[in-house]
């Protein structure tokens, strides 16, 4: 315990040794524990470096007398690979809905959100025909942005840039909806 | 079993040293200097917009006009080390005159942290005895910047309790050199408010981390009382007494001896606590 307090204050007082020092003791426990729930090795790196930057930036949030720091940071971890393992399912669940596994461009988070590919399917069916022949190539059809933008003779740059007006519009509609019903 | 890739922890320090800057590499003697200004900047990045309009110190000043008062004071030493010295006037001129040009409270904490960084950048171990006139005392390098140190403590420590928060402690190792400063100031501290000791002994023991035990004359002709008058506190206690931000005839202390003696230099120890 009087470990840990020294080290909070050497991590307010900006050491970076002491960072340091936290992520040599720790960082094992860390990166196994968020491995073992998100079974990915890139997420459990992400979530490793994660918590120990924000304990760096935020020395403040850990409180020495609710616990010692190794728990707080399996805590902060285990909360952050159950998050990561929830986002994961729900955009599991939208890419299986539009029928195409390998999407060629990030879907935007209001989309992820989003649980029922019918309503995708029909707020992608509302769009004006430019973005919805863009989107429908990239995300029905599974072609790169290179192989659409050489079906519908544009240049590519257009293309990116249809598929991310119509992705917004297409989250504005499911936030609209959302928030009607 | 499975570790985490050896390339991850170069990865993590070089994204959390982006996100947050480090204390500023220094010389020893500056360098409780730049751990508390790392600690009150972490501080201050926990702010919310509406607790920067707290008053926090002296009457009527908010977070951030305390932040640009050690900005402003920052500054006169920078230009006593240049060779430009200060009188004690200047360092309430300076704030004012900061203060007049309204600075936003993201840009004031920017200015102060640059200035701060600044200060420490250049200087190098030999500057430590140089002697410079600064706010109208002139000491060693080294003590002013001890100085600095405790100012920004008892101001980062003024700020969260303003905002409702309890201050870290610094570590041990920038407790001590701030206590140093305030003991060996105690002989003219008694001096410069009338309190006339100068053929007594003082035992002062601290205790807590960065404390210790000091045995010192009062003044030029202390002949060694045996057994001095002694007083015995916590250091950080003492540390806020020197401060300003305890009151001496009631903060926790044991005192043996000539009761005199330890009154006095409880009530004289505040005597160098500036705005």
């Amino acid at each position: 315990m009087d470990g840990d307090i020294r080290l909070r204050q050497r991590l307010a007082a900006g050491d970076d040794a002491a960072l340091q020092h936290t992520y040599d003791h720790c960082s094992t426990l860390v990166y196994r524990l968020a491995l073992r729930v998100t079974r990915s090795r890139e997420a459990a790196e992400e979530i490793t470096q994660d918590v120990f930057v924000h304990l760096w930036e935020h020395p403040y949030a850990f409180d020495p007398g609710r616990g010692t720091l190794r728990t707080w940071l399996a805590l902060l971890a285990h909360r952050r690979a159950v998050d990561w393992v929830r986002k994961e399912e729900r955009r599991r669940r939208l890419l299986d809905a539009v029928g195409n596994p390998e999407p060629a461009a990030p879907i935007i988070d209001v989309i992820i959100a989003d649980e029922t590919g019918a309503r995708v399917r029909h707020a992608v069916a509302a769009l004006p025909q430019r973005l919805r022949e863009a989107i429908e190539l990239a995300y029905y059809h599974g072609r790169t942005y290179r192989q659409a933008a050489a079906e519908l003779g544009l240049p590519e740059g257009t293309v990116k840039s249809r598929i991310r007006t119509g992705l917004r519009s297409i989250a504005d509609t499911l936030a609209e909806e959302g928030s009607t019903s | 079993m499975t570790e985490p890739p050896l390339d991850l922890r170069a990865r993590m320090i070089s994204t959390a040293l982006t996100r947050r800057p480090p204390a500023r590499p220094a010389p020893g003697f500056a360098r409780p200097y730049a751990a508390i200004v790392a600690m009150l900047d972490v501080l201050l990045t926990d702010l919310r917009e509406a607790e920067w309009t707290v008053v926090a110190a002296n009457d009527d000043w908010d977070v951030r006009d305390l932040v640009v008062h050690l900005a402003a004071t920052d500054g006169l030493l920078a230009e006593a080390i240049e060779g430009r010295g200060s009188s004690a006037c200047d360092v309430l001129d300076r704030t004012r005159e900061a203060l007049s040009r309204c600075p936003p409270p993201q840009d004031a904490r920017l200015a102060w942290r640059r200035r701060a960084d600044a200060l420490c950048d250049g200087l190098c171990e030999a500057d430590a005895d140089r002697r410079v006139e600064m706010g109208g005392r002139r000491l060693r390098l080294s003590d002013h910047f001890a100085g600095r140190a405790f100012e920004t403590w008892i101001h980062a420590d003024d700020i969260a309790r303003g905002t409702g928060r309890t201050l870290m402690q610094p570590p041990a190792e920038h407790v001590y050199p701030i206590a140093d400063l305030g003991v060996r100031s105690l002989p003219k501290a008694l001096a410069l408010t009338g309190r006339d000791h100068a053929d007594r002994t003082l035992r002062l023991i601290l205790d807590g981390p960065g404390g210790g035990q000091w045995t010192i004359p009062l003044g030029r002709a202390a002949t060694g009382d045996d057994p001095p008058a002694q007083v015995r506190m916590d250091v950080v206690e003492f540390c806020f007494l020197a401060g300003g931000r305890r009151d001496p005839t009631s903060v926790e202390a044991e005192t043996s001896g000539d009761p005199a003696v330890t009154r006095d230099v409880l009530a004289a120890a505040s005597a160098f606590s500036g705005p």
